[in-house]
């Protein structure tokens, strides 16, 4: 049985699968809030530490209360709370979020446990994202960016967030582990449905199962007769330790790949969205690319820090209590570390809401910090790279679509653009 | 290569075992540190990217795995 077979057909034609996206990323703030940094400059004013959740902030629905009810909940607004709390993963613990996260990531998760554990499994997978790794993510992005323009160039106009930006991040995540290309339209909404809150536990975690039961298939392929993919890598890698060496297990291998799918799906493709958008509406700066594309990097950097995908690093759980910059965060306390709000910290970043690519080079958080920090971080930034050049190689005089209503940037917990409408020639 | 003299007063030494490639160290100070092909990071021979440089690469480094030692003299 194909995993074709074993999901409903409801939404196997494209446009469901949109629809859904639609609707997850209304559920974590899409339309609610557009630009959330003017709040949030309001309140780093009034202290570099919130005593509420970023959804409360908001006055919206907070999908973490219903897991910890009572919970006593703070939000990192500066950029110096925001690293003290990243540095140190022994007082503000990861562990805390599987109770969010069990359904989507299953018993062994990267991103829901701590040090040492954490470590460890980290230097196993490490090999994974590295440079000679690299060569495994690239080699599926260009094939596919080129065949999606394929699907548009001839019309002048298109949709780039639909389109492009989302058409590509899970097929190279898929591809890059293994997944035959015929199921590649069913594994994408199933890694839809393993963002963090977007589908209700149940629907999570079916989707979860069918990923599981389908990379074991893969796995168990692989060590028949190993390839050139991520999961052959990934079987084979193992840590020198004091008492010889440990290898991989099967569940660790599931738990990274369902951490994957939501990891860098939806981060990705969002971020690519916000980098066009901002370069549509700052069309010198998108015309000098066409010729300096040694910008490029300095453009997705400062689009990463000035309005990345996600508002914050999965939150933490103080093990003990702590004191944050001065604030008093009690033992058992939920804290957010608000990465975005960090990014627009004026005491680290001059005049913080401008976008501005020529700003003296300085690292920011987008991809979090401290022993988590994102383990997709290159693949990421090479996928966007390839992704902008792909279209300036492409689609001469990229514009705005003049008849599409005006995109804006929009979301809280994901930011995103609502669209991408242009046209070109 | 995990540590190396900077300049007679200053050494840099590495902890591999910490780093998370996140690539911050390579940014800042690109003459000085590199990723491999595991992504972890190593150091290069230079030439010296510049004390300024390189502490923002230590302090910036998301683990704490570049460490700075003044050398007596
Ligand atoms: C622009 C794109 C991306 C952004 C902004 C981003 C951001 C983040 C953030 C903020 C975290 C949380 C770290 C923490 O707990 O503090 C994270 C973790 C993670 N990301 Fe990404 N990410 C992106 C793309 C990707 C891609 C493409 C992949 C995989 C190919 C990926 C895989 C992961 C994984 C596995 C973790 C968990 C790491 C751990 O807990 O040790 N991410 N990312
Ligand atoms: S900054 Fe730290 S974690 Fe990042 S690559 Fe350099 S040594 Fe590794």
């Amino acid at each position: 049985m194909t995993l074709k077979d074993e999901i409903s057909p409801a939404g196997a034609s494209g446009v469901g699968r949109y629809d859904w996206e639609r609707e997850t990323t209304q559920r974590t703030g899409a339309g609610a809030v557009d630009d959330p940094y003017p709040l949030i400059a309001v309140r780093r004013a009034e202290g570099p530490v919130a005593s509420d959740s970023f959804f409360g902030m908001f006055g919206l629905p907070d999908p973490m209360a219903a897991a910890w009810p009572g919970a006593q909940r703070f939000a990192t607004l500066s950029y110096a709370a925001t690293e003290a709390v990243l540095r140190d993963n022994v007082t503000f613990s990861n562990a805390g979020i599987r109770r969010m996260t069990e359904d989507v990531f299953g018993p062994v998760s990267l991103m829901g446990s701590d040090d040492p554990e954490h470590r460890q499994f980290r230097l196993l997978i490490q090999p994974a994202f590295g440079k000679k790794a690299m060569g495994l993510w690239t080699s599926w992005v260009k094939p596919r960016l080129d065949e999606l323009i394929d699907g548009f160039v001839e019309q002048g106009r298109a949709e780039l967030y639909f389109d492009y930006c989302a058409q590509f991040p899970v097929f190279v995540i898929a591809m890059t582990l293994g997944v035959a290309r015929e199921d590649l339209d069913h594994f994408h909404e199933l890694a839809a449905k393993l963002q963090i809150g977007a589908a209700p536990p149940d629907e999570a975690r079916a989707a979860r199962f069918q990923v599981e039961d389908y990379m074991r298939r893969v796995i168990a392929a692989r060590r028949v007769q190993p390839r050139d993919d991520l999961i052959s890598l990934l079987i084979d890698s193992e840590l020198k330790t004091a008492e010889g060496s440990e290898k991989i297990t099967e569940e660790q291998i599931l738990g990274l790949v369902c951490n994957l799918l939501p990891a860098g799906a939806g981060t990705t493709y969002r971020s690519l969205g916000i980098v066009l958008v901002t370069l549509l509406q700052r069309p010198e700066l998108l015309a000098r690319l066409y010729g300096e594309r040694d910008l490029i990097p300095l453009v997705i950097e400062e689009a990463l820090r000035w309005n990345g995908p996600v508002l914050t690093a999965p939150f933490r759980l103080a093990t003990a209590d702590a004191e944050i910059e001065g604030v008093k965060i009690p033992k058992g306390a939920l804290v957010e570390p608000g990465i975005a709000a960090a990014n627009r910290d004026p005491a680290r970043f001059d005049q913080p809401d401008a976008f501005d690519p020529f700003r003296p080079a300085q690292a920011n958080l987008a991809f979090s910090f401290g022993s988590h920090f994102c383990v997709g971080g290159q693949v990421a930034r090479m996928e966007l790279r390839s992704a902008l050049n792909a279209l300036l190689d492409r689609l001469p005089n990229l514009r705005m679509d003049p008849d599409a209503p005006p995109p804006q940037l929009t979301g809280l917990l994901y930011r995103m653009p609502t669209g991408v409408p242009v046209v070109w020639g | 290569m995990i540590e190396s003299q900077l300049t007679p007063g200053l050494r840099v030494r590495i902890d591999r075992n910490r780093c998370v490639c996140s690539e911050s160290c390579a940014r800042l100070a690109p003459n000085t540190f590199e990723t491999d092909d595991e992504g972890l990071v190593t150091l290069l021979a230079g030439p010296f990217d510049g004390e300024t440089a390189v502490r923002a690469a230590a302090a910036n480094c998301p683990v704490a795995a570049i460490i700075l030692e003044p050398v007596d003299r």
